[in-house]
């Protein structure tokens, strides 16, 4: 008898368009897993031309502004920490909320970017792409960056979620980043553009996004023994994510994040105006 | 009233994250600090207002500055990863030595 497969639902719930709604169905969606309200949930979902920042990251020293004007992209911060990222319509973003105990052993966020990484690793395997997990948080392919994940572990969640680099720009990835000297020198690279990847020049071919998640539902039911049921948002999340959109995510204080009570905060605050952010405060 | 002076350093982690540390000082006094970067932590809300605990202290106590900041790890953050509470004490060295480099 094989023994009975986890039952998780699938959610491809996006506005491209919209990064700050994406966000705010993504903490909905965590929170309501970590309520017990909805099963393991994982969602695939893309963001069109934004940069995503992490919770404790500053926007002034992580972005370029003129740059970001000039492409015409929005920035949005997330309720996990990491790094900044820039998401174009060929990124795809992987979502895995877990309500604790979770079944990844020792239940905690390193924990998780190694289970969802391998479940990642055996996808991109499914494509033809041999990739590694590089600690604390990154997947790499012949030694460049792919896919980078961020996490957050509450009482009642784990929750890992990352972004894959299937066809993305990085011209304009490498412009708008201000990735520190520090950072690029401590990985050996002398740019960003030399230290990411993307699975279309991995591949050195044209690949859909439907490919890359049918490869990607394979490697989790490997990794974690998942069946997956393809679903919708409850109700509960859609208010709770219209709440967290409205209140949270498209005001300048949660935006602004740790640099609330910085002198330079007008700095800031004038580079998420000019970005697109429409305000809700 | 000395003028205040501003410095930023750009750390890196044990584990390969980066902190970057702003501050301000007019004479000794911090008059405001903000550590930020690519590191994990929650309650996140918490973990963005370590800078605060060390606002008004003197800036050449780096006893009482260490002492802030493990309070702060052990008695408001209930998990850290990216960076230790030791990488954000050795952030401020490096950020204290730059006031003392070039004034």
């Amino acid at each position: 008898m094989q023994p009975s497969k986890r039952l998780w639902r699938l959610l491809e719930i996006e506005r491209p368009e919209d990064p700050y709604y994406n966000l705010a169905v993504e903490e909905a969606v965590a929170r309501a897993v970590g309520e017990g309200i909805v099963p393991t949930t994982l969602r695939f979902w893309r963001n069109d031309n934004a940069i995503v920042i992490g919770a404790f990251q500053c926007v002034s020293l992580e972005i370029r502004l003129e740059e970001c004007i000039k492409y015409g992209i929005k920035v949005v911060r997330r309720f996990t920490g990491g790094g900044a990222v820039y998401h174009d319509i060929r990124n795809l973003n992987y979502a895995v909320s877990f309500r604790r105990p979770s079944p990844i052993p020792g239940d905690d966020v390193l924990s998780g970017y190694r289970a969802v990484g391998e479940a990642v690793i055996a996808g991109l395997e499914k494509l033809g792409a041999r990739a590694e997990f590089i600690p604390v948080n990154d997947i790499q392919v012949g030694g460049r960056k792919i896919s980078g994940m961020a996490g957050t572990l509450t009482k009642d969640l784990l929750f890992i979620h990352g972004c894959l680099l299937v066809g993305s720009n990085i011209e304009i990835l490498s412009r708008v980043l201000n990735v520190p000297r520090e950072k690029l020198e401590a990985k050996g690279a002398g740019s960003v553009r030399a230290r990411v990847t993307t699975l279309r020049d991995e591949l050195n071919r044209e690949i859909t996004m439907d490919e890359v998640k049918k490869a990607l539902l394979k490697g989790f039911e490997e990794v974690f023994g998942a069946e997956f049921a393809l679903g919708e948002l409850t109700s509960w999340e859609k208010n709770k994510a219209e709440e967290l959109y409205r209140n949270k995510y498209l005001t300048i204080e949660w935006n602004l994040g740790p640099c609330r009570g910085c002198p330079d905060r007008g700095k800031d605050e004038a580079i998420l105006r000019r970005v697109g952010l429409a305000g809700g405060d | 009233m000395p003028a205040e002076i501003r410095r930023s350093i750009v750390y890196r982690s044990e584990r390969g994250k980066t902190i970057r540390l702003c501050m301000t000082i007019r004479g000794n006094e911090i008059t405001h600090v903000t550590f930020t970067g690519d590191f994990f932590g929650e309650p996140a809300e918490e973990l963005s207002k370590l800078g605060e605990i060390l606002i008004g202290l003197n800036a050449g106590d780096v006893n009482e500055l260490f002492r802030r900041i493990d309070e702060f790890f052990n008695e408001r953050i209930e998990w850290i990863a990216g960076a230790s509470p030791n990488d954000f004490k050795q952030a401020l060295v490096k950020l204290l030595e730059s006031f003392s480099d070039n004034d």
